[in-house]
């Protein structure tokens, strides 16, 4: 808990909050437009207003499992291929023209074809959140394995440690920073997605809401929305930390510990 | 009887060049001749390293660390290897444990292996713990390899890490111990699955000259307990000495043995023992050798 309370976080918070204050006098005294710059009061105000009647909860809890299914849904082989392909040089040569080729396609653009495909509703959907995350996931864990030393792989050759040995107790675990640091992209990266997708096509979602808000000139809707929004990185970002320390607790005290 | 006629036709050795009547003969020479009709016949081989050549080759041209390595290891002896810095040592324990392959030449196992025993196992220059494991799970990861189930990894585990003080350390991450803690962390990972080999890389460097004098005592006090056959490379020639049944030295790159040296002296064995005159004498040679060995290596870089 000394992390909540540390000297940094204080500077940062009364920075924002500098910036809420400028912000809402200048909106109050006319130096910027109100109208598209609402004051953060009013902003407040209305976030209060949408949480009580229900409606910024429900779309926060549709674009968080869309979120949640399209993660896992792309993240998981993201992952297993990932780790393959940093692990076994032969599958890297072989997979890494066609990752490179596939990877900067903007995963929006390919929708129309997922609406054709698939119809619309959820699954479209979910795969194209599953396409976006999957990449960030797929390059960072192969990162992963791939930094390995190999003296550890000769560690294990040199004991006849069986294949699935090597993947369950070094490929998998030395890879886990990376593999976290991929997570935290790859949510990012699938929030975007998710509530553009959102816009385009949801009955519900964050990103419906934003657009509603944009249609019906209620900007303090839409600033709402992308307040959430920050908050929800913030949070991505406290549990991908919570998993680091968790799982790898190794390599958060590494550095001090000159090893 | 031959020195691998118990073998099963499955663990013949992979070279049958050497007729077993002249690997004994060899190795009656290469124990100083010293053993006779008798002790040669109880005399066990572990295994012969035929004639390797190493060479490494990279953009910059390549580097031929070892070449014409020719030895016989018994089976229950302890072999010291000293030499200068940068020679190959390493690079020949790796090919001896099955890590790299020689460019020329091979290594051959001369007796069978028990059902779920190692050939080999080394301890490496730069330790390799695993930084994401606690030392429990450090040390019992070759007995994880070889099948052990949990409780008796454990159970083995623990007795060991007692018997070299790192008792109170089992759950420790290997940043968490000192040097030399890690040190004796990777060596108990190495022995505790008892190979038939036992490789050591430089592994008491890191000690203080007193623990590791402790320590010496209780690999040999292991050693004499499961009988494996060891590989012991040193800088240290007093230690080489006070270890080994054979010093090997080993020459400038690119090396050969140059000298395979008994030590006949009775253990326990101290240094400081002065009704052994020809430890001085012993260290004097080797020390000459690889003095001889470092000159020639740097007055070729000078020129
Ligand atoms: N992977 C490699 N690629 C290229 N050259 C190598 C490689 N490994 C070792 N060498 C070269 O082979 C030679 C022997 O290396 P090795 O590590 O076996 O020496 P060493 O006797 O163990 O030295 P030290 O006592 O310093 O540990 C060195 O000159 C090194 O440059
Ligand atoms: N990062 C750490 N976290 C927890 N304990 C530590 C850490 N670093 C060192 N220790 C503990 O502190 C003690 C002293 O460690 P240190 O590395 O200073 O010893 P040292 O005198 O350098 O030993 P050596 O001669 O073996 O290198 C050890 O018992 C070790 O377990
Ligand atoms: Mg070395
Ligand atoms: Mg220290």
């Amino acid at each position: 808990m000394k992390g909540l309370i540390n000297k940094e976080r204080w500077i940062t918070v009364v920075l924002v909050a500098i910036f809420f204050l400028a912000w809402e006098w200048s909106a109050g005294n006319g130096f910027i437009s109100k109208f598209i710059f609402p004051q953060p009061s009013r902003v407040f105000a209305s976030m209060i207003e949408l949480t009580a009647s229900g409606e910024l909860t429900e779309n926060l809890f549709a674009t968080l499992t869309r979120l949640f299914f399209g993660f896992l849904l792309g993240g998981i082989p993201g992952l297993l291929i990932g780790l393959f392909m940093g692990w076994r040089p032969r599958i890297r040569r072989m997979l890494t023209p066609v990752i490179s080729a596939l990877h900067p396609i903007p995963k929006i653009a390919l929708f129309p074809i997922l609406l054709v495909l698939f119809g619309i509703g959820e699954t479209s959907m979910s795969i194209l959140i599953a396409l976006a995350v999957f990449f960030p996931t797929l390059v960072n864990a192969m990162e992963g394995a791939r930094q390995i030393n190999t003296v550890y792989l000769e560690v294990a050759s040199n004991v006849n440690a069986s294949r699935w040995l090597v993947f369950r107790r070094i490929i998998f675990p030395s890879s886990l920073p990376f593999v976290f640091a991929g997570a935290q992209i790859a949510l990012n990266i699938g929030l975007i997605v998710t509530i553009s997708v959102e816009m385009l096509q949801g009955r519900n979602g964050l990103g419906r809401m934003m657009w509603f808000g944009w249609q019906m000139m209620r900007l303090e809707q839409v600033y709402s929305v992308i307040f959430i929004i920050g908050i929800m990185g913030l949070a991505i970002n406290a549990l991908i930390n919570a998993c680091m320390r968790w799982f790898a607790p190794w390599y958060d005290i590494r550095g001090q510990a000159e090893y | 009887m031959l020195p691998y006629a118990h073998c099963s036709p499955q663990c013949k050795p992979q070279s049958q060049r050497m007729p077993a009547r002249l690997v004994a003969w060899v190795c009656g020479i290469c124990t100083g001749g010293t053993l006779d009709g008798a002790s040669l016949r109880d005399f066990k081989l572990s295994f012969q390293v035929d004639n390797i050549r190493k060479e490494f080759s990279s953009q910059n041209g390549s580097v031929v660390a070892i070449e014409n390595i020719n030895f016989l290891a018994g089976a229950e002896e302890f072999i010291c290897i000293v030499g200068p810095s940068g020679c190959g040592k390493t690079t020949l324990l790796k090919i001896i444990a099955g890590l790299a392959l020689p460019t020329s030449g091979s290594v051959n196992f001369l007796s069978a292996l028990n059902p779920n025993q190692l050939r080999s196992a080394m301890v490496f220059q730069d330790l390799a713990l695993f930084p994401w494991m606690n030392v429990l799970d450090n040390v019992a990861f070759g007995l994880e390899a070889l099948g052990v189930d949990k409780a008796q990894r454990r159970t083995r585990a623990l007795k060991f890490l007692d018997r070299l003080g790192l008792a109170g350390f089992a759950k420790n991450y290997p940043h968490e111990l000192s040097g030399g803690m890690r040190q004796r962390a990777a060596i108990l990972r190495a022995f505790l699955c008892e190979p038939q080999i036992l490789l050591m890389d430089e592994p008491f460097g890191a000690l203080d000259a007193q623990t590791r004098l402790v320590m010496q005592d209780e690999l040999l006090r292991i050693w004499k307990e499961f009988k494996h056959t060891v590989v012991y490379v040193t800088h240290d020639i007093e230690e080489a000495i006070l270890l080994g049944d054979r010093v090997l030295v080993m020459s400038g790159r690119p090396s050969n043995i140059r000298a395979d040296i008994r030590v006949e002296l009775p253990r326990p064995r101290h240094l400081t023992d002065q009704s052994h005159p020809e430890i001085a004498d012993l260290r004097f040679q080797i020390w000459k050798m690889l003095e001889e060995e470092v000159r020639k290596e740097v007055g070729s870089i000078n020129v």
